[in-house]
């Protein structure tokens, strides 16, 4: 079961540092 | 060509997010409804995130594949942004897959890893399409994406290769066929359609940054740069 859990942790994780990290680089491209 | 992101991008980004986002809370929420496999117990559920984001990997880099040939043929710079976008997204997903893979098989086959034909060819690609984002990032010439869309094509060899490794090679742990009970079998399709959905959303928002580069470019030079000149031919 924990093995389970962190799997979907880690799933979301990842995609939310993308999400974050491509955000990030947007801003700085539009010079804010 | 203009390199100010459309109107209708907007829209369609915000409203494959929404429907992305609810499908794969719906699909975490049907996992962990889900049966409970008898053999590996709540272990098992790992194999409804596993295996749609192993199938969204080869589709991204299927997408990375197809544009990159685009981009070649008509030298137009948004098929490069696309296939640049698709291979970010692939990546993540393939880490996904990386991740969530040796923590099923410490629980299924007892190892975190093993060299077995499916793991191999599957961390080859990994390897492989970092390797793109590696160079990409270290080109800053008007070659860059050529050698980013030749990169594309090659490491494209490797995908079917990762697909049928199960056929190919003796020694898989991969199962070819699974059995399962309906309840399963649907949250694994809710998830992969979820998946896939996610992948589209994921795909519109990181074009935004290559839209946004465009534009700089552009204005930094004040006229259209080497590949736009080239896409008005």
């Amino acid at each position: 079961m924990t093995y389970a859990i962190i799997s979907y942790i880690v799933c979301v994780a990842l995609w939310v540092g993308w999400a974050l990290a491509t955000a990030s680089r947007e801003r700085k491209l539009r010079g804010e | 060509m203009n390199a100010a992101i459309p109107g209708w991008w907007n829209g369609l980004g915000k409203a494959l997010w929404l429907a992305a986002l609810a499908m794969v809370a719906y699909s975490f929420w049907l996992a962990a409804g889900a049966p409970i496999e008898v053999q590996m117990g709540p272990v098992q559920k790992i194999v409804y995130v596993h295996v749609p984001s192993a199938i969204a990997t080869l589709v991204a880099f299927g997408v990375t594949f197809a544009a990159s040939i685009a981009y070649l043929a008509t030298k137009d710079w948004r098929w490069d942004g696309v296939a640049a976008s698709s291979c970010e997204v692939g990546m993540v997903f393939a880490t996904v897959v990386m991740i969530t893979g040796p923590l099923w098989a410490r629980s299924a086959w007892n190892t975190w890893w093993t060299w077995e034909p499916r793991l191999t060819t599957f961390l080859i690609l990994w390897i492989l399409y970092a390797g793109y984002h590696v160079v990409r990032a270290s080109l800053r010439s008007e070659s860059r994406r050529t050698i980013s869309s030749v990169m594309g094509i090659v490491f494209f060899i490797n995908l079917p290769i990762v697909w049928k490794s199960i056929e190919w090679w003796r020694g898989s742990l991969h199962p070819k066929n699974v059995t399962m009970v309906p309840e399963m079998r649907v949250t694994l399709l809710v998830g992969m359609a979820a998946w896939m959905l996610f992948y589209g959303a994921a795909l519109l928002q990181r074009m935004r940054i290559e839209w946004r580069a465009e534009a700089l470019a552009q204005s930094d030079d004040g006229v259209p740069t080497g590949s736009e000149r080239g896409a008005r031919g």
